[in-house]
């Protein structure tokens, strides 16, 4: 499986629309016309930004 | 059956890759599209947590404010429930899962702890082979 860099969105949210990421920001709201433009199933992850512990 | 699922690959500041056991789920947006989200499977959180920001995009409704308490620390919540959907190659379960909504900024994925979550699949992490299997409990 190939291995995609994300490193540089550290502690941004992604959107991958058709393989490729159309918005990125720290702040989700700030990017949702993008999500709602992506004419397939957008995916949606958040990129770490060093160890997390949560909970 | 049971859904077999690879950790992603989380790249760390050091620039080293750690596999972790995010897995795909699927839901809809305030809108009504549909949307796939990287979620953490948490075994040691109680519920699952949504990210404030995330929760807008959503559109879940809003509980009450509480306080509870994480590793680090107190941190104010509010209550609500998000219809998701796990998928493998041959299935797909939904389930209605409460959560908790963080109303500070955050900088944490969506995380699936057990309440609501884990009473539905019997869960197996084979941390050796980097992959997780969730299996539906049969009711």
């Amino acid at each position: 499986m190939k291995e995609v860099d994300y490193s540089k969105y550290a502690g941004e949210w992604i959107v991958v629309c058709n393989n490729r990421i159309v918005a990125h920001a720290k702040d989700l709201t700030k990017i949702q016309g993008k999500i709602r433009k992506c004419k397939t199933t957008p995916r949606i992850t958040k990129v770490l930004e060093g160890e997390v512990l949560i909970f | 059956m049971a859904i077999v699922l690879r950790y992603s690959n989380v790249r760390r500041p050091d620039n080293t890759l750690r596999h972790a056991p995010f897995i795909p789920i699927y839901t809809y947006d305030a809108s009504g599209k549909r949307l796939v989200f990287d979620a953490l499977v948490d075994s040691g959180a109680d519920t699952t947590v949504v990210p404030k920001d995330l929760a807008l995009v959503l559109g879940l409704n809003e509980g009450n404010e509480l306080e509870t308490r994480g590793i680090g620390g107190p941190v104010r919540v509010r209550s609500s429930k998000l219809a998701l959907t796990v998928k493998g190659q041959h299935e797909a379960y939904s389930v209605n899962v409460p959560v908790l909504i963080l109303q500070d900024q955050s900088n944490i994925p969506l995380i699936l702890g057990r309440n609501g979550f884990f009473e539905e699949f019997h869960i197996t992490f084979r941390q050796d082979q980097e992959k997780i299997v969730l299996k539906k409990v049969l009711t």
